[in-house]
């Protein structure tokens, strides 16, 4: 017999076999509602981290602006002290 | 069916999960014969069938209703199972065939169905794993070289070719392995 022939009747055999019964709906549900779950607290951290983030940008953007207008931020202790009269 | 099917997937994507738990009740069995084809662990096969239904329902969206639903789900389970064996082959988990000793000789049409899977699964495994799929679709599932094409998203040519590649690997290995000895079908 040829071997492609004898694995070709092999295989009209193997059809024939018998599988084994799952019942899998309840484990599915749960495993479903679990990776929701997760899902949902990977969902909060990310609104969470995006808040974060704008409001870091707010305070870097008013930051930046003052820092900008101070030429020297020393120069507010020296300033008072030019207008007195020392001797 | 199919009305029943659209039905329960409508009602499953307004978020009730109850239409799912029929679907996957209609299903279950073809799933688990298919993904029988990828594993003889049923605690594994059970896994895996498991994976299939839950990753269907995260993709239910995606399903446009043109194929039945069982076709999408048996694609869902194909690649499952073709993802399956690539995780086996990093572990290398190579398939042995000691098995075939314990074989008892049979005629052709008086072997075990069962003994039957088993030695075929056993020869399929010791193929890549491109070949060892298109085989093991068209040896188990009767699939033809479109079908595969459809499931795996191959081009048919490529199929074709993989085919005839892996059906002359596969004479060699089992030729290698005396397997017409071993079953006693030598004439």
């Amino acid at each position: 017999m040829d071997t492609l022939k004898a694995i070709e009747n092999l295989a009209k055999k193997a059809q024939e076999e018998k599988t084994p019964a799952f019942y899998v709906a309840e484990r599915v549900l749960l495993r479903i509602r679990t990776e929701e779950e997760g899902s949902f607290g990977f969902v909060a951290f990310d609104v969470f981290a995006s808040l974060s983030a704008v409001a870091a940008s707010v305070v870097a953007y008013f930051s930046i602006g003052v820092l900008r207008s101070l030429t020297s931020p020393l120069m507010q202790f020296i300033t008072p002290l030019q207008e007195v009269r020392l001797w | 069916m199919q009305n029943a099917d659209s039905q329960d997937i409508a009602v499953c994507l307004s978020g009730d999960k109850d239409s799912y738990v029929r679907l996957v009740r209609r299903y279950e069995t073809q799933i688990t014969a298919l993904m029988w084809r990828f594993t003889r662990d049923p605690v594994v096969c059970e896994e895996l069938v498991q994976e299939v239904f839950v990753e269907a329902y995260f993709s239910l969206k995606t399903y446009r209703g043109k194929a039945p639903f069982l076709h999408w789900l048996r694609k869902i389970g194909t690649r499952v199972g073709y993802r399956f064996w690539k995780e086996q082959a990093k572990n290398q988990e190579t398939a042995q065939l000691e098995d075939f000793d314990a074989v008892a000789k049979e005629q052709t049409d008086t072997i075990d169905p069962s003994t039957a899977a088993e030695v075929l699964h056993s020869l399929l495994a010791r193929l890549p794993r491109a070949d060892r799929m298109v085989l093991t679709l068209m040896y188990f599932e009767q699939c033809s070289t479109s079908q595969i094409a459809a499931q795996m998203g191959w081009s048919r040519a490529m199929v074709k070719m993989r085919a005839f590649r892996a059906r002359r690997k596969l004479k060699t290995i089992a030729e290698r392995e005396n397997l017409l000895e071993k079953l006693g079908w030598i004439h």
